[in-house]
């Protein structure tokens, strides 16, 4: 389709250009502008990683607040795709729920309406392409600059000059337009003109990818008079419409909440078009009141489409508001869960890459989701139940009663529950930007080093396991009792690893510091008793040589359970972690606090 | 009162109170004195815990913050003598 679609675009652009300097200049104009919606996102972006995403995440717990912050930062960003993209990010890693997502969407849509506001208002009544001068040239100087921020602000200087210096050439060029040829002979009145028009909106909004764009090119046509308001109006609706595009785009790559979301949006805009295409006189009689009642005058026909513009959309709002609790609820049936088997990543997707934070964060909880399927691995494969792990019942005694094994494939569960998730991480993070910053990417560092640590850890499991299973059902009791010490250490380390999930953050490591002094300890009674246990005959040499290998896989397990403990869970802020790190004990250190209790 | 929530709120959002930390003495300090607190919450803990096993724990988990106190005052005072 792509390969038909653009060499054809290209070749009526071509031959526009070829018969036309105005069509030319029109088309610069338009080029220009979309330059400067790229510089404008890019912009915003250097802000993404924090400010806007801490706003983000404390002014969703409302529909108000969602609708609001939907409205406010599309007024600012002058993008609603970019508005668009971010919240499907968060959605996606599970930051906002939907019901947040579909009422930035929805406030998305009226703050766009600021845009046609802005055009209507400013840019055609002033010359704004002396203004856009300079702001490119201050916007490029600090563009150039090392700063993040400054580099920020300029690239939005720049892309609000770009911006500017396209609506005027658009503005140019449909007036010159107008001396050759007059488009408004083409003007479709009637049913007809309003479907064929919204059509056409559709289809261009899908091209440039830019409802903004659209209604530019829209408001300064009909400023020349190259269209009729009629049709003007339709085109707008089109481009309302057509703007989802960019947000089913979006979801492609998202996760299921993302094609929720875009399906939201979708569904939200279209029923807007549609309600305003039903009562377009009805909207046109409240039009023209407003007009009249806020001092527009009757033939100020961009500023009454910018009223119809904000109108119509408020009423997508109103309509769409009590149905929000149905909407969701229908989204949910189109696009159920992926089953509970957890066996795909539920976080990652490259929705969210372009965030810092919530990059981040995604990899956190990809990282938490794998540990959740670990612990069920590393729970059945110690023969122990997750819900005596998660009790408060004595484990050590809990071993001692008499458990039948538990049957199952540790290699096939760990091939389908974990190591699917593994190699994700490792591919997802593989593939960060390699401009994300230092601290982000130590963070990344560190989630998928404690990945790593867990996958060691069940990997020391399935080598004790073999043993494991064989001796807590032996009739030699010492033996049998040493497994089941084993089993109770390993299950004190997952208990208190799941505490310190569900603590979030206020984690606090503290109870890891224990655990590490104890499996010190463990390794050193354990070498005693062993000993021991062959002195006295009560257990055979293969059993020796079997519980000193697993002794140490025990340690292993222990280590690495605890490292990803402290990796999950530990700081969050650089220097905290590099100062935790530089006070953490060594094993000499350990072994020295054990040896020297006082 | 609310004036200094909001502003306190508004750093936040900024980032501005969490760049406290930003060189190594700094943080190493922040680590100690949470340590600092921590120790003498586990002692108090200790002091009040009856059951054997509870206490072991406690035990365990005091010596480890003690060490890693000492530990972390100990890189501070080497740190003051290079400077």
């Amino acid at each position: 389709m792509r390969k038909i679609v653009l060499p054809l675009i290209f070749a009526v652009l071509a031959y526009g250009f070829w018969i036309s300097p105005d069509f030319k200049q029109i088309a610069a104009g338009v080029a220009i502008f979309l330059f400067g919606m790229l510089f404008l996102e890019d912009g915003f972006k250097a802000y993404t990683g924090g400010v806007l995403e801490k706003i983000l995440k404390r002014t969703t717990d409302k529909l108000w607040k969602s609708m609001t912050f939907g409205i406010v930062s599309t007024s600012i960003m002058q993008s609603s795709s970019l508005v668009s993209v971010i919240t499907i990010s968060f959605l996606s890693a599970g930051l906002i729920g939907l019901t947040a997502g579909i009422g930035i969407i929805f406030g998305a849509n009226l703050g766009t309406t600021t845009g046609a506001w802005l055009i209507a208002g400013f840019g055609l009544k002033i010359d704004i392409a002396a203004y856009a001068m300079p702001m490119l040239v201050f916007g490029i100087i600090l563009a150039f600059q090392g700063s993040k921020t400054a580099k920020g602000l300029g690239y939005i200087l720049a892309g609000l000059g770009f911006l500017f210096l396209g609506i005027h050439h658009m503005k140019e060029g449909f007036e010159t337009f107008k001396e050759t040829i007059d488009l408004s002979q083409f003007a479709v009145p009637g049913f007809a003109g309003l479907l064929l028009y919204t059509g056409i909106g559709i289809f261009a909004t899908v091209v440039m990818q830019s409802s903004h764009a659209s209604l530019v090119i829209t408001i300064t046509a009909l400023a020349a008079g190259q269209i009729t308001y009629e049709n003007a109006l339709a085109l707008a609706i089109g481009a309302n419409i057509g703007t989802c595009i960019t947000a089913i785009l979006g979801a492609i790559s998202a996760n299921v909440d993302g094609r929720r979301l875009a399906a939201a949006h979708l569904i939200f805009n279209v029923t807007t078009g549609v309600v305003a295409i039903i009562f377009m006189n009805q909207i046109l009689v409240v039009v023209d009141w407003i007009a009249a009642h806020i001092g527009i005058a009757a033939d100020d026909w961009t500023l009454k489409l910018s009223i119809f513009h904000s109108l119509f959309n408020t009423l997508g709002i109103l309509i769409m508001v009590p149905l929000m609790g149905t909407l969701v609820k229908v989204l949910y049936r189109i696009f159920p869960q992926p089953k509970a088997d957890l066996v795909a990543p539920l976080y990652l997707n490259e929705a969210v890459t372009e965030f810092p934070d919530t990059l981040v964060e995604t990899v956190r909880k990809e990282v938490l989701h794998l540990y959740d399927n670990a612990f069920e691995v590393l729970a059945h494969g110690l023969n122990l139940h997750r819900h005596d792990i998660r009790s408060d019942a004595d484990l050590f005694e809990l071993t001692q009663r008499p458990d039948k094994l538990m049957e199952f494939d540790i290699d096939e569960i760990y091939a389908r529950k974990v190591k699917v998730l593994y190699n994700a991480i490792v591919e997802f993070t593989s593939r960060t930007p390699g401009d994300l910053p230092q601290e982000h990417m130590e963070r990344i560092y560190v989630m998928r080093e404690a990945a790593r640590d867990i996958v060691e850890a069940i990997k020391d499991v399935k080598h004790m396991r073999k043993n494991l299973i064989t001796y807590i059902v032996s009739d030699n009791s010492s033996i049998k009792a040493e497994y089941n010490k084993i089993r109770a250490q390993l299950g004190e380390i997952l208990r208190e690893l799941t505490t310190l999930r569900d603590a979030g953050e206020a984690a606090d490591l503290v109870a890891l510091d224990g655990l590490r002094l104890q499996m010190e300890e463990n390794d050193v009674t354990l070498n005693g008793d062993l000993d021991r246990l062959i002195r006295e005959g009560r257990i055979t040499a293969p059993m020796a040589t079997s519980l000193m290998n697993d002794s140490s896989y025990s340690y292993d397990v222990a280590k690495n359970l605890i490292a990803a403990g402290a990796g999950l869970f530990g700081p969050h802020d650089l220097g905290m972690r590099q100062a935790a790190e530089d006070i953490e004990l060594d094993e000499e250190e350990l072994d020295q606090l054990v040896r020297n209790p006082a | 009162m609310a004036v200094k929530k909001f502003l306190k709120q508004v750093a936040e959002l900024f980032d501005l109170s969490k760049q406290k930390c930003k060189d190594k003495k700094v943080c190493l300090e922040e680590a100690v004195g949470r340590l600092q607190a921590r120790q003498g919450e586990l002692e108090a803990s200790l002091a009040a815990e009856q059951t054997d096993k509870q206490r072991d724990k406690l035990t365990k988990q005091l010596k480890v913050v003690t060490a890693k106190r000492q530990k972390g005052e100990r890189i501070l005072q080497e740190l003051a003598e290079k400077v």
